[in-house]
């Protein structure tokens, strides 16, 4: 089932589902760029940025990967300067690279640019012990996501 | 002459009567079919209005793997139908059906369903027949909701309200029916699911811990038994 939004398109294997929010301008003013998650558990709707919320439901075998997009004027800079990992790898993950620290998470975050917008992509597994079975999944996600 | 008239006045009496009677019970049929939810701006589903049906021979939940469309607040949004875990309660309303209000404020109150691995996903029509905004001030924001006319026509929706509870682990659709009251809806989920063991979707590690800790508890384990410390050669 294809999500797309907000320039973003994800081809989802079934188990999978997601949300794509799109660019908008908050009541002060304040710019919010898009925000994708993307799970193979069901996703509770009231989540933060990084995932606050659907981690805390997270347990063995469940992977979360969320696309955080950043103002364009990040694009190209030294922290997005590398381009979208074609995959990722068991060695990638660790439990200090949480956003929210949760007993038995794994995470990893990377910075890139594409199509001239720049995204952080963060993926929390939910058993850092057995992170290998769900990295397979993981990377077939990634390789579904368009962005233009 | 007198006779005529008298004749007349009775049998004109007698109509009037036979009118009222008429009106009396139509106006009581509209009461009734409005209290099963067929109001006017809806067609009564083909299942009848009060009628629950449990489909467990079902194979699949309709044709899709999944439901997507957009949400109220404009965000893309897909909900797995299979191959995940728990079940998914597909709540079909309307703005306009005045049986589904009872359930938009049913949903909106944080009524509790009877299982805790099952996720409420409410479903309208795609924004081209229904106002986002309605929707918005109608469906509460802790449930994910989603417009799509193409989930209408895949689940060959016959009216509002209707239900359908779908095992996503199993991808079958165990239940489906229309349903007047909380209550009837409570009854379609009981007798789709009978006694069935669910496993909590939300089963998070704290939880897991905990369950651990009671079944060491139960087993006789406390903490610092040596038996959890033995080394067997």
């Amino acid at each position: 089932m294809i999500v797309s939004g907000a320039g973003i398109t994800v081809d989802l294997p079934p188990g999978w589902e997601g949300s794509i929010r799109p660019p908008a301008t908050l009541p002060d003013g304040a710019q919010r760029h898009s925000v994708t998650h993307l799970a193979n558990f069901p996703l509770p709707p009231v989540r933060g940025e990084y995932g606050s919320g659907a981690v805390d439901i997270m347990t063995n075998g469940d992977a979360l990967i969320v696309l955080l997009e950043f103002g364009p004027e990040s694009a190209g800079t030294a922290l997005f300067a590398n381009s979208r990992p074609p995959f990722l790898r068991a060695s990638d993950f660790s439990r200090d690279m949480l956003q929210q620290r949760v007993e038995g998470h794994g995470g990893t975050q990377r910075f890139f640019t594409e199509g001239g917008r720049a995204f952080c992509l963060y993926v929390v597994v939910g058993d850092y012990i057995d992170r290998v079975d769900v990295l397979e999944s993981i990377n077939a996600v990634l390789s579904r996501v368009t962005i233009e | 002459m007198t006779t005529l008239v008298v004749i007349e006045g009775i049998v004109i009496v007698l109509l009037l009567i036979l009118v009222a009677g008429l009106l009396r019970s139509h106006a009581d049929i509209l009461r009734r079919l409005e209290a099963l939810g067929a109001g006017e701006d809806t067609p009564i589903p083909h299942s009848s209005a009060a009628s629950i049906t449990s489909t467990p021979t079902r194979t699949e939940p309709a044709s899709l793997s999944s439901i997507s469309g957009p949400t109220p607040y404009g965000d893309a949004a897909s909900v797995a139908l299979t191959d995940s875990r728990g079940y998914v309660l597909l709540a079909f309303l309307s703005s306009g059906c005045s049986t589904c209000q009872t359930f938009w404020k049913s949903f909106r109150n944080g009524m509790d369903l009877p299982k805790a691995n099952i996720r409420p996903v409410l479903v309208t029509q795609g924004p081209e027949s229904e106002s986002p905004s309605e929707i918005r001030s109608r469906a509460p924001m802790d449930i994910t909701t989603i417009m799509s006319n193409d989930a209408w026509d895949a689940f060959r929706v016959p009216g509002t309200p209707y239900f359908q509870l779908v095992d996503v682990e199993r991808g079958l659709v165990v239940g489906e029916g229309s349903a007047g009251t909380w209550p009837r809806l409570m009854d379609l989920i009981d007798r789709s699911t009978g006694d069935e063991s669910f496993n909590p979707i939300r089963l998070g590690t704290k939880q897991r811990q905990e369950d651990s800790d009671e079944a060491l508890r139960d087993a006789g384990i406390a903490p610092g038994d040596p038996s959890m410390y033995r080394r067997d050669a």
